[in-house]
């Protein structure tokens, strides 16, 4: 770990709450790209990159330093996306607030592949296909994706974040790796005859 | 060893993964194998493109808020039983980031979606992209504290209805701290104003001096036009190109980074025979210049008037100001969108 994130760490382990926002200023970049990439909007991201902040600085005291503090915060983020993602799963995720008649009001979330204006705005043409690629992969897939790609993790350290076997590392990247590869493919199929990548 | 087997070994042999007789035996089957080699190299295509995502900013004000967050925590020991009260704070905050984020991008589209397209009928994207590859979100911070949403898109009524509940308030609402009053009267800038002055003062232009836009036109003879054009597509993405579509079946445009020109024009090269290439490199620097005059001369009204709204209060010195502010925002698009095709080159290739 550099000598700076050292002291900074154990600066905001004493409660230093400047030394942590400057931590903060040195990782949001790469939390909130690991964020924006597995959830696919700004909004999420935002929200899951701020939760993950905050659950790292509360595990703070407890960090130390086995592994690099870079690892461990993306490592956090990562975990924080994939419960979110988990618990969208279990519930029902068709439309906005809506009063059933039952008396209960239950909330429910849209999650759009399509990109909103922001997204629109600020990415290029290959960027929010590649997004939206990703998007409609499943998560585990997308986040293996991320995993090995964005985050450059290693396969050993991808097992132990995601508590399985190296050879199921290795099978799950191919698999990911070649879905990516046809949903690219058809998105660029429509386009142009040049644009795909393979028949 | 079968192209079945070769292909599920693809991906480890990329990253390096297998046994050192595996990618031998990979290597060898790939070297004679046109299928598994086409296949190889669309996946480390797609790979590379993955790899190239830019980091994303987040979206001003994130750190203030998250800050904010951490402030309103309970103690680490008390944090368990009031898990209820901070599941309220997060719950609030992840409505309101949306609409935040949501205002000011359809802020942004409006002053921006005209100007998208220029006068050769290239499209660029109004991408503002600092040189490590960050992609900046821009939110009206300050509209979000002070004013309500609906005010941020009616900036002729403010100073009128600031009575109402602040929608966009992400970390105070609902933590118990309280709000602001709202100040009535002059000296009341509009909140609007804030925001898109915020956005001015982020904008630094590049220096005007050797600005060129480069462009190519080549023209190949190949065997194999639809092969051709999967080629010159492979060679665009994994350039960090993007295609700027296809006129008919033989000819396409590609936009591809300025550093990347002369090894993306030498690779297109290999495809065929040239039949003629002609790239062309056109000055923009004094075009640059009298944008940055002009930009400046903007800021310059935009000074006055600011100073002469915290003397005395006049709708329509708002007005002339959220104009102002309005025209800056077109001239600075100008200004990334000029400094954009500087730093992309447009390839027109023909094959036939």
């Amino acid at each position: 770990m550099p000598l700076e994130d050292q002291l900074l760490v154990e600066r905001s382990k004493k409660g230093d709450r400047e030394a942590f926002e400057h931590l903060v200023g040195i990782y949001e970049q790469k939390v909130y790209t690991i964020a924006y990439r597995l959830m696919g909007n700004h909004a999420d991201a935002a929200d899951l990159a701020q939760d993950a902040f905050i659950k790292i600085y509360q595990a703070l005291p407890n960090f130390r330093g086995d592994s690099s503090f870079s690892t461990w915060i993306y490592h956090i983020t990562v975990n924080v996306c994939r419960d979110e993602l988990r618990k969208r799963q279990r519930r029902p995720t068709v439309s906005l607030d809506d009063n059933n008649g039952d008396g209960n009001n239950y909330t429910y979330e849209i999650r759009s592949t399509a990109p909103g204006p922001e997204e629109m705005l600020d990415r290029s043409e290959t960027q929010v296909m590649i997004q939206q690629c990703l998007d409609s992969l499943n998560d585990d897939y997308r986040t293996i994706l991320i995993m090995r790609e964005i985050q450059e993790l290693a396969y050993e350290e991808i097992a132990e974040i995601l508590g399985c076997s190296l050879g199921t590392v290795k099978s799950r990247l191919s698999r990911a790796r070649q879905a990516l590869k046809e949903k690219i493919s058809k998105q660029m199929e429509p386009l142009s005859p040049c644009k795909r990548l393979a028949k | 060893m079968r192209c079945q087997d070769v292909m599920e070994l693809l991906s480890p042999y990329l990253d390096g993964a297998l046994a050192t007789e595996e990618r031998e035996a990979v290597r060898l089957h790939v070297a004679r194998c046109p299928k598994c080699s086409a296949e190889l190299e669309e996946l480390r295509a797609c790979i590379g493109m993955l790899k190239e995502l830019p980091l994303v900013a987040p979206p001003t004000g994130f750190r203030v808020g998250l800050m904010e967050k951490i402030d309103q925590l309970p103690s680490q020991q008390a944090s368990s039983q009031d898990k209820n009260i901070f599941d309220h704070i997060t719950g609030i905050a992840k409505s309101s980031w949306y609409r935040v984020v949501a205002v000011a991008a359809v802020m942004a589209m409006a002053v921006g979606l005209t100007s998208l397209w220029e006068k050769e009928g290239m499209q660029f994207s109004p991408l503002e992209q600092n040189p490590k590859g960050v992609v900046a979100v821009h939110e009206p911070q300050k509209a979000t504290k002070e004013s309500p949403v609906v005010k941020a898109q009616q900036p002729s009524q403010m100073g009128q209805q600031q009575s109402s509940e602040p929608q966009g308030a992400v970390n105070n609402k609902g933590s118990g701290v309280k709000q602001p009053e709202p100040q009535q009267g002059h000296a009341t800038v509009p909140a609007i104003t804030e925001a898109l002055k915020k956005q001015v003062e982020g904008y630094v232009p590049k220096p005007s001096t050797e600005m060129a836009v480069v462009s190519a036109t080549l023209r190949l003879d190949v065997v194999d036009i639809e092969a051709a054009l999967k080629s010159v597509g492979s060679i665009a993405l994994s350039n960090g190109g993007t295609y700027l579509g296809s006129q008919d079946s033989g000819s396409i445009g590609i936009k591809v980074p300025r550093q990347s020109f002369e090894r993306v024009i030498g690779a297109l090269q290999k495809l065929g025979g040239v039949l003629s290439y002609l790239p062309t490199e056109k000055d923009v620097s004094a075009q640059h210049q009298t944008a940055k005059a002009e930009l400046e001369r903007l800021k310059t009204e935009q000074g006055v008037l600011q100073t002469k709204l915290t003397s005395e209060s006049s709708q329509e010195l708002e007005r002339q100001l959220a104009d102002l502010n309005q025209a800056l925002l077109k001239q600075i698009d100008t200004m990334k969108q000029l400094e954009d095709r500087t730093n992309h080159c447009l390839i027109n290739i023909t094959l036939q």
